[in-house]
């Protein structure tokens, strides 16, 4: 039990892997900042939020309501939030870079 | 972008071969000297551990006491089955092996990444958007198949005949963005991953890049997932028939 403890420790202090894909600086480039990206993005990422929330409420409302149906549900509600965060993601790629 | 080393073996050994094949589809490499890309190295990994696994699958396969790696293929098989019944309903079995193998190769490339020193090929935009245009022509060719081409067309008009002028263009439009957002979908959540998980590291160099990698680890089982559900529905569209 101690050992398993001390290499699940080990294990959380690997450093991440992408790490080995980017040489030298991990920081993003500091010239080029635009308010207006940001503030795009920020609204962006704001309402996906929004949005997700009211899909999760009501996916647990239904679970709640309907625990037979947990199953159908969960998969609506993943296909549901991956739709939601993919148009977050269509500001990150086509403005936010 | 850094090179792997992985790509910088293939760079080394077969340079050459690459060059060639380049040259004669008119696609010269931006640098001579390393033909191969990331993406396609990863993908040549991909491809190999996807002909290796089934090859050692093969011979332990048994109905009476069936092994983990049997167990879990068989597992995805069902999900997958029983996704696309789920969707399309009675004819969903001629169309799985499309699904199967989508779902497959986008989970392995996805995972790809996890591994220190390799990355995710879907990470960059060309290979999501080689999957999407697969999907794209398989669900047209699937509709074309089977409602006939006029049958097929007519789909676009909407479900009332009145509307059709207005419909069509839209439903044009909407056919044509869906490689894109297949495309951007995957390509965005891998690379957003990866920035994600770089961006925590320069913040806290312990730890926490690990507990977003988790995140990034669900998010890439997601994403093949569906992309995976995403093409059951365009094919299901096409191919159902309105029983009037």
């Amino acid at each position: 039990m101690k050992l398993k403890s001390i290499l699940f420790l080990m294990a959380l202090m690997l450093v991440a892997a992408p790490v080995f894909a980017q040489e030298g600086a991990a920081a993003a480039s500091g010239g080029g900042f635009h308010l207006s990206t940001a503030f795009a993005m920020a609204i962006a990422s704001g309402l996906c939020g929004l949005a997700q929330g009211k899909a999760i409420s009501s996916a647990v409302e239904g679970m709640a309501r309907n625990p037979s149906a947990g199953g159908a549900i969960r998969i609506t509600l993943l296909l549901g939030l991956a739709f939601v965060e993919s148009l977050a993601l269509f500001t990150l790629i086509s403005l936010g870079r | 972008m850094h090179e792997l080393w992985f790509t910088a073996l293939m760079n080394q050994y077969l340079a050459g071969p690459a060059n060639a094949l380049l040259n004669a589809v008119g696609q010269p490499a931006a640098n001579p000297a390393k033909p191969w890309t990331n993406y396609m190295a990863m993908e040549i990994l991909v491809l190999a551990f996807l002909v290796l696994i089934p090859l050692i699958l093969r011979p332990m396969i048994s109905v009476k006491k069936p092994g983990t790696l049997q167990q879990f293929f068989e597992l995805i098989f069902e999900a997958i089955r029983g996704q696309a019944h789920d969707v399309i309903g009675h004819g969903s079995d001629k169309y799985i092996y499309l699904f199967l193998t989508l779902f497959v190769f986008i989970l392995t490339s996805n995972l790809l990444g996890m591994i220190p020193t390799f990355e995710a090929p879907t990470m960059y935009p060309a290979v999501p958007l080689g999957c999407a245009l697969i999907t794209f022509f398989y669900y047209n060719w699937a509709g074309i198949t089977e409602q006939g081409i006029i049958g097929h067309l007519k789909h676009f008009a909407g479900p009332m005949w009145w509307l059709a002028w207005f419909m069509f263009p839209l439903e044009i439009i909407s056919h044509l963005i869906r490689p894109m957002s297949l495309t951007i979908r995957l390509y965005a959540n891998m690379f957003a991953g990866e920035e994600v998980t770089l961006s925590f590291l320069a913040l806290v160099p312990l730890v926490v890049p690990v507990l977003v990698m988790l995140l990034h680890f669900f998010v890439s089982i997601l994403q093949a997932f569906i992309f995976t559900v995403l093409t059951m529905v365009y094919v299901g569209g096409v191919v159902a028939h309105e029983d009037h």
